[in-house]
């Protein structure tokens, strides 16, 4: 029997890319099976597609569009969550609620990562997350994406993939420091707010009309 | 130097992330770094993002196991032959698939193939559900078997309520055993065996079940002959799934085996 040694094909391509996928459908289902089923998915249906795929595109961002897709069909039928906090001055998270010695009490001195006992917490902390901005942190942090491939995979604009970054890693900043706090590594901080506002005395100054 | 927020700080704040994802233009980035450069708490801010990105990656990183890695290859397979095979061409050369590795101890037990999608008709790799969902979960992640004893394996038929009898395959493969487990609120008694191609073991699932009680959906609605026994035959879920019934039993046979080590191993039968 002959084998026919192809060049490069598309499934080999493909295939590259699938610590990749998996590593991230484990953090979109957070059960490791179904990011198998989930990932397998996504390749088959790739192959399926592979004719509208245009070569010389980005490939691996194709591939996280059809995870994406997938795990929005096969998990979550109502697609993702509609963003709770609409607009930009409903953040929950005022900038400044943790002085600069605890933030720095977070971070492990030796090298650029988090304090293993608070590393620890990563997980769930991400897990806890809603789905959208969890996909849109780690696309960033984890893939390296940038906002404009993100905003193709997960299908919104790019204004949308900021506000979900944004948000995301504040959400993941505060959970750590919590679970920080709730390990006696550091004290709960006494927000160095230079001017104290109400979010409504913010909104309002925002609007012109304090 | 302060170490406190200011108004500064909270329209910085904003653009740190961007920045650090290196998504400013250069202007906005000149701001960012003038104020980093002479405010402690953004500065902070900044690091504890880095941190936080580096742990995240380091959290996230996963390599897939080499099962899972070789059974996504095999259904990208598939679903490639699948796709690209011309049917009419296909038909032709359809061989006989009396697949004589799998000889059922009795004349009363059914065959059941590992199909091969080379030679079959265009086919889909379906979204396994009901029945054929919880067969290719089992078939998939085996728990394990409660006997390899075909003696004990043929009281299984109390439980399922058809008669058990484990095929026997040709000399290269090996009972490993058999359980009872529910299949879509039934039972049905499932039987593993490793079959060995160039040295490696390949896994095959026979299922065994009264087909008044449970029903394979998703499979190709027209059966096709083997032999003198109909069988269907389909993918789901990247497995390949053959399904036959033979006085009153339903057998099903599910398998990784890829489309050419199936061929392979037919044609190897069919040497015996």
């Amino acid at each position: 029997m002959t084998d026919a040694i192809p060049s490069k094909s598309f499934e080999d391509d493909a295939a590259s890319h699938l610590d990749a996928l998996y590593g991230v459908a484990c953090r979109l289902t957070r059960n490791p099976t179904e990011a198998e089923d989930l990932v397998q998915d996504a390749l088959v249906k790739a192959m399926r597609a592979k004719e509208q795929f245009r070569p010389g595109t980005n490939l691996k961002a194709w591939l996280f569009r059809i995870l994406t897709n997938t795990f929005i069909n096969k998990y979550r039928r109502g697609g993702l969550e509609r963003n709770l906090f609409e607009g930009p001055d409903a953040d929950p998270l005022v900038d400044g609620w943790v002085s600069a010695s605890t933030m720095r009490q977070l971070r492990d001195p030796e090298q650029v990562a988090l304090l293993p006992i608070v590393e620890g917490e990563v997980r769930n902390a991400l897990d806890a997350l809603p789905a959208e901005f969890r996909l849109a942190v780690i696309l960033c942090d984890v893939e390296e994406f940038s906002y404009e491939e993100i905003a193709e995979i997960m299908s919104c604009p790019v204004g949308t993939v900021m506000s979900r970054l944004h948000r995301g890693r504040k959400l993941l900043q505060k959970a750590l420091y919590e679970h920080a706090v709730a390990m006696g590594i550091v004290k709960v901080s006494e927000a160095p707010v230079a001017e104290p506002t109400s979010l409504e005395a913010f909104r309002a100054k925002k609007r012109g009309v304090a | 130097m302060t170490e406190v927020m200011t108004n500064e700080c909270r329209k910085v704040s904003r653009l740190l992330g961007p920045s650090l994802d290196g998504e400013l233009d250069a202007a906005s980035t000149i701001e960012v770094d003038d104020h980093v450069g002479s405010c402690a708490v953004c500065r902070e801010q900044v690091e504890l993002k880095r941190s936080m990105g580096a742990s995240v990656r380091r959290m996230v990183k996963s390599s897939a196991s080499s099962d899972f890695r070789s059974r996504a290859l095999a259904a990208m397979k598939s679903a490639d032959l699948a796709t690209v095979t011309p049917i009419t061409a296909a038909r032709k050369r359809e061989p006989s698939l009396a697949w004589r590795a799998l000889l059922p101890l009795t004349a009363a037990a059914a065959v059941a193939v590992a199909w091969n999608a080379r030679f079959a008709p265009k086919q889909h790799d379906v979204m396994a559900e009901g029945s054929l969902s919880d067969i290719i979960a089992e078939h998939s992640r085996p728990l394990d078997p409660e006997s390899n004893d075909p003696k004990q394996i043929r009281r299984f038929e109390r439980y399922v309520g058809v008669p058990v009898r484990p095929p026997v395959f040709a000399q290269n493969a090996k009972l490993v055993g058999g359980r009872v487990l529910p299949v879509n609120h039934e039972r049905a008694a499932m039987l593993q065996y490793e079959i060995e191609r160039n040295g490696q073991q390949q896994r095959v699932s026979v299922f065994i079940y009264d087909p008044n009680k449970i029903h394979v959906e998703g499979l190709d609605p027209s059966p096709r002959a083997v032999g003198s026994t109909e069988v269907r035959v389909g993918r789901a879920n990247g497995y390949s799934v053959a399904v036959t019934q033979r006085g009153g039993v339903g057998y099903l046979v599910a398998s990784d085996l890829d489309s050419d080590l199936s061929a392979d191993l037919i044609a190897h039968a069919q040497d015996n």
